[in-house]
């Protein structure tokens, strides 16, 4: 009897203990400030500047019926560690900084060409983020400014902005990486990363008007070398990379119509299949990038009839031919400006050559420059969408 | 240590009984004088205005005289009239009584001419003619006679057999027990026309003298289940039984568990399906509700419809109450472990609204939870007792409370309306254990806002130790699950068509010393192919 | 030995996989040698029923008894008491061990404010009326939670199915087979030879002839499941990510598109550590319990369990501390007492047989 007493008691005390003391990781939503993305930039004295955007709830709640007032909030705080920089955030944000909803990661320019390992840690330790957040190198710009501009259509400006790296990579014009492949990346021997870019629209800012997105444009991708920034692709150079790395989805590709001179015919991807190879020979490494892709006939300018086999044929020769001078471009860019390897061979000599890799490991960027390259491309037309025949004014 | 603690509670109310109850320490034997028979029976009904008493002299010649006695209200008074009172003092002087009545013949022409009841019995002592008068019999004494006798006249108002209000059903039979305990048995009986179909009837409770009817199949119930019952029920020691939970209370495994281990219900068909896989029935005179033993956690999410319609339906139907019992019992805990701990877990977007909807609220999503889980007890608590003509009224004010009403005064915030209401909705369904989930729901509630889903799992864990040690009458709570019986869940969260379930539950046939085991868990329904 | 409690085969199957699931499927010592972690896991599992077919031929040869009462017929009262002694050490020190990884798992991957002690005492409570059920109980338990388990596996497995590389395989055995085989004697020890702590529980099994088959296959289903963990993670996570990060599958639970589950496959993970750290104390208090020809072992759980966690936060200054530790504690343990010391008994069964 007195013993079942004795365990109620204890019971009813190590309830209230344990419930009006601390609920040690309890925590109150409305305590938290939303993260939706953060940005990275390097102080003029090389200490590290995070800006992070956090939304504000109820001012979301409150736009539906009009508010005007905006429903992001973008701080920036410095520190000699990403760590410290957000904590020192508190000095201004009255909630705890909640980062496991973080969409987006801006890195800043400078940052970026003195090495990006060191912002990456902290997000790699933490128990607590989001490891399918999309990375994204600002170019000539602050990543401050960036999360700092407003959006027309999203109340969320990193939403707008994740959402465009989406669509962008639809249409095959950026890298979309995110930041647990970046990671992987980094870990790979002898591969470095490519980052997708946000910029300036147009070159001339005006300092008077305040930055939106509208003003910004995303596309195009950073060349890294290991963790360092060193160049950068144009749209055209992303898209040779991102055939040979099996990232498209869709995208256009023109091509003279072979019936009419100066006039173009547009054509869509639908699949594409991208693999990359690397063969021993003699010693020396043969750089295999093989593309296939099939599509249709998306828009054709001036006369002539398409659709008949031959044309067919001779449209899929050239489009195939696009793209092979496509990735040629861009392979050879790489290792000729750059000595970069971004398309991941090395891990392919790493998988497949082991012996091999031991060898050259340290000198892998050297041996990239100088191997040979072959790339083949093959399109296959699987249709001409719903007419047959252009449309012609008689 | 919980057994020592309710042996003590009874032992409580053993001595407390043994002190006040002693008028059947009197002497048992009939007298053989009318007067003593008389001043006796006017002594023990002293002052009970319902008892009446008629003294009759019978004979031409010799003159016997007798007594018929029965309490007004608790007989049918025309059949006292017409079989006992009309043949003794009218029919009687058309019978030759004058050649062979005298004294010593007055019991055998009684008994074999003059009384014209269906139901007649001879009784021996004061005490039986006592407890028969009680029971709403007519007793018959000769003078100078040990024995009198019984006639039964019972027949008091009652209520008729009516749909029941607890378990209603779509298809399937209308009628449910009542509170008198004859027609129950009769109702029973109508189900299961067969001879092996046996009625105990055992009286309990000191002052009450409540009869109890032990009801089973011999051949099906296995016999250590009914021999348990038997003694539980014998043990018991108590001043009254009023309605079947107070022995449901006393017999119970385990006194202190919140889960049920006896199932009760008020429908013939239900009990009788019970019976017909081998349980045992308990009735009991004054309440519609029939007790079954033993008693599976299962049986609480199956319905006596799931039967009655088509096994798809069925199937899909007991899925849904397992839902139901899930997000009853976990979702309020379940949206507190998430909004205070795995925020990170939330989809942006909710998170988002649920962020919004909650600035301004002052307290934590713990208390508010709470709150609301209050407010809708007392609410449904009010549902419950109130008069129902104040139905209207309570309805409007709940709808205030647990709605837009309390988010608009910054109270609540609508999630957790969202949540209440869910809650109460599904807890509808599962109505067996409406003394059990409103518990663990609460205590799921304080761990989530302790350790989030880690408290909560770690209740529910030992809520699963728990009912896995529980044991209903010697039978495992969570069989057929575990211990595991393939051939069981044929009848768990899917019902197979009925004849494909060709054997009885295992494990209350299992072991059973009086019959061949696999010859009797086979049912003889299957489904030949000619069919 | 008493026969009243019994376990069926189902519940035994269920208690086998919880256990050998149980932290495995958190800290696998195969990460250690990255992208060959399959290879060396499969070495181990195939070692590992070689030693679940000797313990079950030591059982069947002294049919009721449990490891202590064989080790006092095989080796005499005196040895075979210290022997006794050092395995019911050796459970005590399995059950800290495990409680210790659960508790650093959870304080790291979800609780981090929380202190690791209330954690504990948390998990500790559990088990301590997990035990006090009885042995039958706790067979019921596992049948019930067991699946789910597996279940959770499969269905995370196949809701990563998008992110697999199957890439990730290669190259094999980059650093030679060294490496791939100090790895596989790592899982043979842990979580495989550990299964000799069943020693004290196949007799209770109510049909004994069903041991052979019921300790084979589950050996298999689970090792299969846990060869699908590896696999995964492997795949998923990338041989890189895959040995450097502590909880593996937790980080793979977190990258599952869309939908956030990593709390619901922690909690999962929470049910094998249960009935591995129930089995472990249920071993050690029966141990002691028939060391001293007691009877009722239910006193023996309170304490001991207070000694378990005691040793648990005693065993390691901090998380980094552990891993090491475990290595070279494999080599103790599992040469003695997973090895050695059951072929001796086997063979001195075996001797006495021929006599």
């Amino acid at each position: 009897m007195s013993n079942w007493k004795k365990m109620i008691l204890l019971m009813v005390t190590c309830f209230f203990v344990i419930n009006l003391t601390a609920c040690w990781d309890n925590r109150d939503l409305t305590e938290m400030g939303i993260a939706t993305a953060v940005g990275f930039d390097q102080t003029e004295g090389g200490d590290i500047e995070v800006t992070v955007q956090l939304v504000k709830p109820g001012v979301i709640k409150a736009k539906a019926q009009g508010s005007p007032e905006e429903s992001f909030w973008g701080v920036s705080a410095t520190g000699q560690t990403v760590f410290s920089a957000l904590r020192n955030l508190v000095t201004t944000v009255n909630r705890e900084i909640f980062l496991a909803h973080i969409e987006l990661m801006v890195i800043g320019e400078e940052l970026a060409r003195d090495g990006i390992i060191d912002v990456i840690d902290f997000f790699e330790r933490e128990h607590e983020s989001n490891r399918r957040a999309s990375v994204i190198i600002a170019r000539g710009i602050k990543a401050r400014e960036i999360l700092a501009a407003k959006s027309e259509l999203e109340n969320i400006p990193a939403m707008h902005i994740t959402s465009t790296l989406e669509n962008n990579t639809a249409v095959a014009k950026m890298v979309n990486i995110q930041f647990i492949d970046l990671i992987k990346c980094l870990n790979a021997p002898g591969y470095s990363p490519a980052i997708g870019v946000i910029q300036h629209r147009k070159r001339e800012d005006n300092p008077a008007e305040k930055l939106k997105i509208k003003d910004l444009e995303v596309e195009g991708a950073a060349v890294f070398k290991k963790d360092q920034l060193i160049g950068w692709l144009d749209p055209v150079e992303t898209r040779g990379l991102i055939f040979a790395r099996d990232q498209v989805q869709t995208g256009i590709i023109n091509t003279d119509n072979p019936l009419e001179r100066g006039k173009k015919v547009s054509c869509e991807v639908v699949r594409s299949n991208g693999t990359i190879d690397v063969e021993l020979k003699q010693g020396k490494p043969l750089l295999i990038i093989e593309v296939k892709a099939e599509g249709r006939l998306g828009e054709q300018q001036g006369k002539g009839d398409l659709t008949t086999p031959e044309m067919i044929k001779k449209l899929e020769e050239d489009i195939s031919k696009v793209i092979e001078k496509n990735v040629l471009t861009t392979v050879e860019l790489l290792q000729h400006k750059y000595k970069s390897d971004i398309f991941g061979f090395s891990t392919i000599v790493h998988r497949k050559y082991l012996d091999y890799w031991n060898q050259v490991e340290d000198q892998w960027d050297q041996i990239f420059s100088q191997a040979d390259v072959k790339v083949k491309a093959s399109w296959k037309m699987r249709s001409s969408a719903i007419i047959k025949q252009p449309s012609q004014a008689k | 240590m919980l057994r020592k603690l309710s042996r003590f509670f009874q032992y409580l109310k053993l001595k407390h009984l043994n002190d006040t109850n002693n008028y059947q320490e009197e002497e048992r034997i009939i007298p053989d004088s009318i007067e003593v028979f008389k001043e006796r029976l006017e002594r023990v009904f002293y002052d009970c205005s319902d008892f009446s008493l008629r003294e009759i002299t019978l004979g031409d010649e010799t003159r016997v005289q007798l007594i018929v006695a029965f309490i007004d209200g608790l007989v049918d008074k025309n059949l006292v009239n017409n079989d006992v009172l009309r043949p003794l003092m009218i029919d009687s002087r058309e019978a030759d009584l004058a050649t062979h009545f005298n004294q010593s013949t007055a019991l055998k022409t009684l008994k074999n001419d003059l009384l014209t009841t269906c139901d007649l019995q001879e009784v021996k002592s004061f005490k039986q003619l006592v407890t028969a008068i009680l029971a709403g019999d007519s007793i018959i004494y000769i003078d100078g006679e040990r024995v009198g006798f019984k006639a039964g006249t019972r027949g008091w108002e009652r209520r008729g057999i009516d749909e029941p209000q607890t378990e209603a059903v779509v298809r399937g039979p209308r009628e449910g027990f009542s509170e008198t305990l004859r027609t129950n048995t009769a109702l029973l009986r109508r189900k299961i026309k067969n001879h092996k179909l046996k009625l105990e009837m055992l009286t309990l409770g000191e002052q009450t003298n409540t009869d109890i009817c032990l009801c089973y199949i011999k051949d099906l119930v296995h016999r250590d289940i009914l021999e348990t019952v038997r003694r539980r029920l014998k043990r018991i020691k108590t001043d009254a039984i009023l309605e079947s939970g107070y022995i449901e209370e006393f017999i119970e495994d385990a006194p202190f568990s919140v889960f049920p281990t006896v199932a009760n219900s008020e429908k013939p068909d239900i009990v009788a399906a019970k019976i017909l896989e081998g349980r045992v029935a308990i009735l009991c005179d004054g309440t519609p509700f029939v007790l079954t033993v033993p008693h599976f956690f299962i049986e609480t999410l199956l319905s006596s419809e799931d039967y009655y319609s088509r096994p798809f339906f069925s199937s899909l139907v007991r899925i849904l109450r397992l839902l139901a019992l899930i997000l009853t019992t976990v979702l309020p805990g379940f949206y507190v472990a998430m909004v205070a701990f795995h925020q990170d877990v939330i989809p942006f977007k909710l998170l988002l609204t649920i962020t919004a909807s909650r600035e301004g609220i002052p307290f934590s999503v713990f208390t508010e939870t709470l709150l609301m889980g209050v407010t809708y007890e007392l609410l449904r608590e009010a549902g419950v007792r109130m008069p129902r003509p104040f139905g209207q009224a309570i309805s409007i004010v709940g709808a205030l409370v647990l709605g837009q009403a309390a988010v608009e005064a910054g109270i609540t915030s609508t999630p957790v309306i969202m949540v209440t209401a869910i809650t109460a909705i599904t807890s509808f369904i599962i109505p067996p254990l409406k003394g059990t989930l409103p518990i663990i729901r609460l205590i799921l509630i304080l761990v989530a806002n302790i350790l989030g889903l880690l408290g909560m799992a770690l209740i529910i864990i030992i809520i699963f130790i728990h009912m896995s040690g529980l044991r209903s009458f010697g039978v495992p709570y969570l069989a057929p699950f575990s211990p595991f019986t393939g051939a069981d869940l044929k009848d768990t969260l899917l019902r197979y068509p009925l004849w494909a379930m060709w054997t009885r539950p295992r494990f209350l046939i299992k072991n059973n010393r009086n019959i061949e085991d696999e010859q009797y868990r086979m049912k003889k329904d299957i489904r030949t192919k000619e069919d | 030995m008493s026969t009243d409690v019994q376990i069926s085969k189902f519940q035994l199957a269920a208690l086998i996989m919880g256990f050998v699931f149980g932290s495995t499927a958190i800290m696998n010592p195969v990460t250690a040698v990255s992208q060959d972690a399959w290879l060396s896991y499969l070495l181990g599992w195939a070692a590992g029923f070689v030693l679940l077919g000797i313990y079950i031929a030591i059982s069947l040869r002294h049919p009721g008894k449990t490891l202590i009462e064989i080790l006092f017929v095989s080796f005499g009262q005196y040895l075979g008491r210290i022997i006794a002694l050092y395995y019911i050490w050796y459970f005590i020190h399995l059950a800290a061990l495990v409680l210790r990884v659960y508790g650093e798992f959870f304080v790291t991957a979800v609780y981090p404010e929380t202190p690791i002690i209330f954690l504990l005492i948390c998990f500790t409570i559990v088990i301590i009326y997990f035990i006090k059920s009885g042995l039958e109980v706790m067979g019921r338990v596992s049948e019930l939670f067991v699946p789910v388990i597996l279940i959770q596996v499969i269905l995370l497995s196949l809701l990563l199915l998008p992110s697999y590389d199957t890439n990730n395989f290669f190259p094999v055995m980059e650093k030679g087979f060294k490496p791939v085989f100090d790895a596989a004697v790592a899982v043979l020890s842990f979580p495989f030879g550990e299964v000799v702590i069943f020693l004290m529980v196949f007799p209770f099994l109510n049909k004994q002839r069903d041991l052979l088959k019921t300790g084979f296959l589950s050996l298999l289903i689970i090792g299969l499941v846990l060869l699908i963990t590896t696999v995964r993670d492997l795949l998923v996570l990338g041989a890189d990510i895959y040995s450097r990060y502590s909880f593996p599958p937790e980080i793979s639970a977190r990258l599952v598109h869309a939908v956030g589950l990593h709390p619901i496959i922690d909690i999962n993970l929470l049910f094998g550590g249960l009935v591995k750290m129930g089995v472990c104390l249920y071993a050690a208090v029966m141990g002691i319990t028939q060391l001293f020809n007691l009877k009722n072992y239910q006193p023996f759980v309170l304490p001991l369990a207070s000694v378990t966690v005691a040793l648990s936060i005693w065993l390691y200054d901090n998380f980094l501390g552990m891993l090491p530790f475990v290595y070279i504690y494999i080599y103790y343990a599992l040469l003695p007492l997973q090895f050695t010391i059951p072929v001796i008994i086997l063979i001195i069964s075996l001797l006495r047989r021929n006599q």
